[in-house]
């Protein structure tokens, strides 16, 4: 069974009198603990498929599945908190809370939640992820006085603070220089070793597309490729995920 | 700290412009509370203060009118009421003096009057007051005073020269400086003992009396005090006012004179017959004596007589710490027990018009404040907005990971009450600070409305701190109303939002 389930999903904007269709009909499947990468030129569905996966939109018709749950018929308060318990973000532009410090952006998201972890607990988790991205000298600091790399770590340990089975990265390396976007997805794949954390991420640089495990190709709205490395065929969800 | 209101401190240090913009609109709001609330106390307090020892002491009791009733006499439409006496007054009297808790009371009435030379009207005494002075040389409010009881229930009144009146005795007692003003209106100099005219201004018309000065007396400088009140024997004063014997005797009508009182057809009253009974009587030889003229006047003069038992009112004073409140209610009780048509009040009924100008005065303040907070409540909701959308992308980042709408609620709601509560402490400072200035700078009340005004000679305020903390409710519950479109419009963000910024 598939941690992420698409099938057949559309979605189509409208655009003043016409309709965009920015996803036409797309179905995959995503395995726990995948380094995936969602790969295609501008305007391909990138982005709009990963807001799907990420619960933060919605598709036209098609059914979004997340560990076996359909979700296109949850309320904002039940989305929201599966988003909070099952998924990560890291985003193109950082989106770090400018008020709060490196530590405090990281716990943030653990202050959000109705489970509630000890204060030491909380800490030495924290203290370790931030200890994991390489910016221990600059917990106290606020974003405004990082880098584009450092503000990209900071996101990543936020991202999995929560330990979320998925992270979802909206081409993450796009604000980056090329040796910063490497370091970045290094980074990502060694938690994603370590932690078995799905990682899923759009790009369009195709260095970065190499290091993913399992790549889908994306173009016009539509699945070109999908490739799981060592595998010859497209990877399809096991039997009874899109039964749920 | 809860990350709300960490956040809430940390954004409005970040965006200072908007904050200040914000701030300095909720502490004004809070300086003008605090200020406007105690100045209107002060003068409150101090008009309490000067008329509770000074005129009305702690409770009144008064006959019914149409309009309310006051030391002044009944508050009506163009003012020409007669003041209703207290009705069964000694069974009043001494049902009050047997109550628990009260320390003394007087009776006392109520008239106006014109210090004059020969019966003059108040236009001509003003063109004889010159160009520089006006009329009010020579109107006098007079109290009537029952000399025996009316000194112990006031016992601050100072006499500055001369003796109080004296049971029994005609007498008036001007305040102090009253006296020059007086010589200089009768061009003659004033001395203590000596007899001056007062017109009496009643709404039964125009009577004259001469009254000796006993006395002159000191305005206290405690508090705001009426103008031009003079202090008069009781019975001079009914006098003036008309509390005559005649004025409240019943008189009984023979069935003709009552026919005569209902006629309508004047020109009968000149008919043939008329004239005739007229001629028939001439006829008679009739002879003339100027002393008997009148025949017997002496019933005439009774009634012209002071109606010795008429008092406009009877004031009380009561034992330090007891409520005027329940005796008032107790009185009231009483009088509708009893079926007597008088009524007690406290000294605010008493002041009348004097007490009722300051919460005028807080009506126009609580109108003024009303549209100030709609006012800043658009300003600040402005702002707000404004903050919101610039960010939304931090707004829809949080709800991407994973805030529900009860944080952001909650983020905005810790904003708005910390940049209230701050800007309403700088406001309370603030006008800490204004009030020692002015009570500092010792300014005077120029004429007697801003004496009212200020509840004393010197604007003296006094912050209260129930008024504070007040005031801090107020500007917080402004700044929350305020917040409330913003938070719908924050709430509108969609976490996808969060994807969409650059």
């Amino acid at each position: 069974m598939g941690i992420v389930e698409l099938v057949d999903v559309k979605k189509t904007y409208p655009l003043g009198k016409v309709e965009v269709h920015a996803v036409k009909g797309v179905s995959f499947c995503i395995e726990k603990g995948d380094f995936i990468s969602i790969a295609g030129p501008s305007g391909s569905g990138k982005t709009t498929i990963l807001n799907m996966v990420g619960l933060v939109d919605q598709p036209s018709a098609g059914e979004v599945y997340i560990d076996g749950k359909p979700t296109s018929k949850l309320k904002d308060a039940e989305l929201t908190r599966l988003r909070h318990e099952t998924l990560g973000f890291i985003f193109q532009s950082f989106n770090l809370i400018p008020v709060l410090n490196v530590w405090e952006n990281i716990e943030f998201p653990l202050l959000l939640g109705k489970t509630r972890v000890s204060k030491a607990e909380k800490a030495e988790w924290i203290d370790h992820l931030i200890d994991e991205v390489g910016l221990t000298e600059w917990r106290k600091h606020r974003p405004n006085e990082l880098s584009g790399g450092q503000r990209q770590r900071v996101a990543i340990a936020r991202a999995l603070v929560t330990r979320p089975q998925i992270v979802l990265a909206d081409e993450p390396t796009a604000n980056l220089d090329s040796a910063t976007g490497e370091q970045i997805i290094e980074l990502m794949k060694k938690i994603n070793r370590e932690l078995e954390t799905t990682f899923i991420f759009s790009t369009h640089d195709a260095k970065i597309v190499d290091i993913a495990d399992h790549i889908i190709r994306l173009k016009d709205g539509l699945v070109t490729e999908n490739l799981r490395r060592g595998e010859p065929a497209a990877a399809a969800c096991a039997a009874g995920s899109a039964e749920a | 700290m809860p990350v709300t209101i960490r956040m809430a401190i940390r954004n409005l240090a970040a965006h200072k412009a908007k904050s200040l913009i914000v701030g300095i609109l909720l502490a004004l709001g809070v300086l003008i509370l605090v200020l406007g609330n105690s100045f209107l106390d002060a003068s409150k307090r101090g008009i309490e203060r000067s008329f509770t020892r000074n005129y009305t002491a702690d409770l009144i009791v008064t006959g019914r009118a149409d309009g309310p009733v006051s030391l002044f006499g009944v508050q009506s439409v163009g003012g020409l009421d007669e003041t209703p006496i207290v009705p069964e007054y000694e069974k009043v009297f001494e049902h009050i003096a047997a109550l628990p808790g009260v320390a003394a009371l007087t009776g006392s009435a109520s008239g106006f009057g014109l210090i004059t030379d020969e019966g003059q009207t108040l236009e001509e005494a003003a063109e004889d007051e010159g160009e520089e002075e006006d009329a009010s040389n020579a109107f006098v409010m007079l109290f009537g005073v029952d000399a025996q009881n009316y000194w112990s229930v006031f016992p601050t009144l100072e006499v500055a020269r001369g003796s109080f009146i004296e049971p029994g005795e005609p007498g008036i007692m001007v305040e102090d400086s009253r006296l020059e003003r007086i010589s200089k209106r009768l061009k003659r100099e004033v001395k203590i003992g000596d007899e001056i005219l007062i017109q009496g201004l009643g709404a039964t018309g125009i009577r004259l009396r001469s009254v000796p000065i006993v006395g002159t007396y000191r305005q206290p400088a405690d508090g705001a005090n009426p103008e031009q009140l003079s202090y008069i024997d009781i019975d001079t004063l009914r006098v003036l006012s008309g509390m005559t014997v005649g004025a409240n005797a019943a008189v009984s009508l023979s069935d003709e004179q009552t026919e005569l009182l209902e006629l309508t057809d004047l020109d009968s009253l000149f008919s043939d017959d008329f004239f005739a009974v007229e001629e028939s009587e001439a006829a008679a030889p009739v002879s003339f004596d100027l002393d008997t003229i009148l025949g017997d006047t002496s019933e005439a003069r009774r009634l012209n007589e002071a109606d010795r038992g008429a008092w406009h009112s009877i004031l009380v004073r009561l034992d330090e710490g007891r409520s005027a409140k329940a005796v008032v209610a107790e009185l009231n009780a009483w009088f509708a027990q009893e079926g007597i048509a008088a009524e007690a009040g406290d000294w605010q009924k008493a002041a009348g018009p004097y007490a009722q100008s300051v919460d005028i005065l807080r009506i126009v303040f609580t109108v003024a404040i009303v549209i100030l907070a709609v006012v800043a409540v658009i300003i600040i909701m402005n702002t707000m907005v404004v903050s919101v959308i610039e960010r939304t992308g931090e707004i829809g980042t949080m709800r991407a990971v994973g805030a529900g709408r009860g944080f952001v609620r909650a983020m905005f709601a810790a904003e708005t009450t910390v940049l209230s509560l701050v800007f309403g402490l700088v406001g309370v400072i603030v006008s800490f600070i204004a009030a020692g200035i002015l009570n500092a700078a010792k300014i005077e009340a120029g004429n007697q409305f801003f004496e009212i005004l200020f509840g004393g000679k010197l604007l003296s305020l006094l912050i209260d701190p129930i008024s504070v903390v007040l005031s801090l409710v107020m500007i917080v519950a402004v700044g929350l109303v305020a917040h409330f479109y913003p938070v719908a419009v924050a709430l509108r963000i969609q976490p996808v939002r969060a994807m969409q910024t650059e």
